[in-house]
């Protein structure tokens, strides 16, 4: 290889390696803004702020989902099954793979007793995919009866 | 006829369905014969320089 | 190293890169063709439903060949990119040129088919989180590389400049891939990695497979047919040409 292209070859390469370290830096310094919810730890340790609105996510309770006898009201409690979990309060629509044992994002504000007053409820669900009858139920059974209803994607 | 119209219903999801994969085929049918006009108008464009010469001949 | 060398150097030639890529384009075309009938067909019919998800899931065996590919052809331009500055390589500025346009389409379809693929899932079409940021970006990435070539009238600076768009742009690749790890996103992790097994039945695989690979084969046969408009147009007046016009003509009208 002669000079004049090695030298352009070495030019690229610290171009790409100053992008790449500029663009490393910048998303390290961002990385509570990138992150797109507040886990069940952090809602529950007090980093999560109250009264304004954030998302935060979590694993629905086994046993938690609560519908108001009323009407469209449900609350649930989100956990991370390593000990962190809180309430959340919603009134309004619930995605279709919204159920016990499922992965949940909600929006919404925290109040001052630390309960989550949700505006929007999204689900998360992970990168398996089963069909019905190797799951061993029915698509409409409970998740909380499959065997991998210990998704760890909410751990901080 | 009511086993297609299952089909296509796709158990509540066949908007959503149908849409995707129709967005998709219709990209790749997009971008496939966007190269094979371009190949015939340079034909066509070089054949009309060509014709007077021709006609000259 | 010589018989590379050698390759690199005859590369170099359009005429001969058209002369040998004539067969290429019809064989990448035909198998492109039938596997994504035969993995559509496959992943509409015949693919089970996910005991989750039901039907909306085959949505699958549209958005991950397109987001791979999204993906995969800005390496390429990246790769292209280094090609063209260090070795001047005419063909280089020809390849980037061509699949920046097809690299948008198939990033737009990403896209759009993983935002019909959210609202049924997640209850949204479109969430601000790091994956699908970040390939909003690889977007406008590539509707930057079209600009940018559009916005310099001088060929070879304008094939320079985007050049070096192209592989400054590879640096968010990596970001993309590695989104959903580092950070806390709505997108789900990768279902599939070179060292575990998919997280899915080969029921569910087989016909993804069967379209990655189909829609690779008709991408790439598509960035032949433009990279061979586009010698034509470049060495429109130079012999050989002028000679393959001339055949071409004389046999539409045998």
């Amino acid at each position: 290889m002669n000079t004049q292209r090695r030298n352009r070859l070495v030019a690229i390469v610290f171009l790409l390696g100053g992008t790449a370290i500029t663009a490393a830096l910048v998303l390290t310094a961002l990385e509570e803004n990138v992150n797109l919810f507040y886990p069940p730890e952090r809602v529950v340790n007090g980093d999560a702020p109250t009264g304004v609105t954030i998302r935060a996510g979590g694993m629905v309770v086994c046993g938690s989902v609560a519908h108001d006898a009323s009407g469209l009201g449900v609350s649930f409690v989100l956990t991370d099954y390593k000990g962190s979990d809180f309430m959340v309060r919603h009134v309004g629509i619930l995605p279709d793979l919204f159920r016990e044992g499922q992965g949940i994002l909600v929006t919404g504000e925290l109040d001052s007793e630390r309960v989550f007053r949700a505006s929007e409820v999204l689900a998360k669900h992970d990168e398996n995919y089963m069909p019905p009858e190797m799951a061993g139920i029915g698509i409409e059974a409970e998740a909380c009866d499959s065997p991998d209803s210990t998704d760890p994607a909410f751990a901080s | 006829m009511n086993e297609f119209v299952t089909f296509l219903q796709m158990g509540g999801h066949g908007l959503y369905v149908w849409l995707a994969y129709g967005i998709a085929w219709a990209a790749l049918i997009v971008i496939g014969v966007r190269p094979i006009l371009t190949r015939r108008r340079f034909i066509a464009m070089h054949r009309a320089d060509a014709e007077p010469e021709r006609t000259a001949e | 190293m010589g018989r590379l060398a050698a390759f690199a150097h005859r590369l170099g030639s359009p005429r001969w890169f058209f002369d040998i890529t004539g067969p290429w384009l019809v064989v990448l075309s035909v198998i492109g063709i039938a596997l994504v009938t035969v993995g559509s067909v496959w992943g509409l019919v015949f693919a089970p439903e996910d005991y989750q998800q039901g039907n909306s899931f085959r949505i699958i065996y549209v958005h991950v060949p397109t987001a791979h590919l999204a993906e995969a052809l800005y390496l390429a331009m990246g790769a292209a990119g280094v090609v063209l500055l260090v070795w001047r390589m005419k063909i280089a500025d020809m390849f980037i040129a061509v699949t920046a346009p097809v690299g948008m389409v198939i990033t737009g379809v990403a896209l759009l088919t993983g935002a019909i693929w959210g609202k049924p899932t997640w209850g949204a079409w479109w969430v601000w989180d790091a994956r699908t940021t970040s390939v909003l970006v690889l977007f406008f990435l590539y509707v930057g590389l079209m600009a940018l070539r559009q916005a310099i009238p001088a060929r070879e600076q304008a094939g320079r400049a985007v050049a070096v768009l192209a592989v400054v742009g590879t640096v968010n690749v990596p970001i993309i891939k590695y989104s959903v790890d580092w950070w806390l996103t709505l997108h789900q992790p990768s279902s599939f990695s070179l060292t575990e097994p998919p997280t899915m039945p080969a029921e569910m695989w087989l016909p993804l497979l069967v379209n990655v690979v189909g829609f690779y084969c008709l991408v790439a046969a598509v960035v032949l047919a433009g990279l061979r408009n586009e010698i034509l147009e470049r060495e429109s007046d130079t012999a050989w040409v002028r000679d393959w016009l001339a055949r071409k003509l004389r046999g539409s009208e045998a």
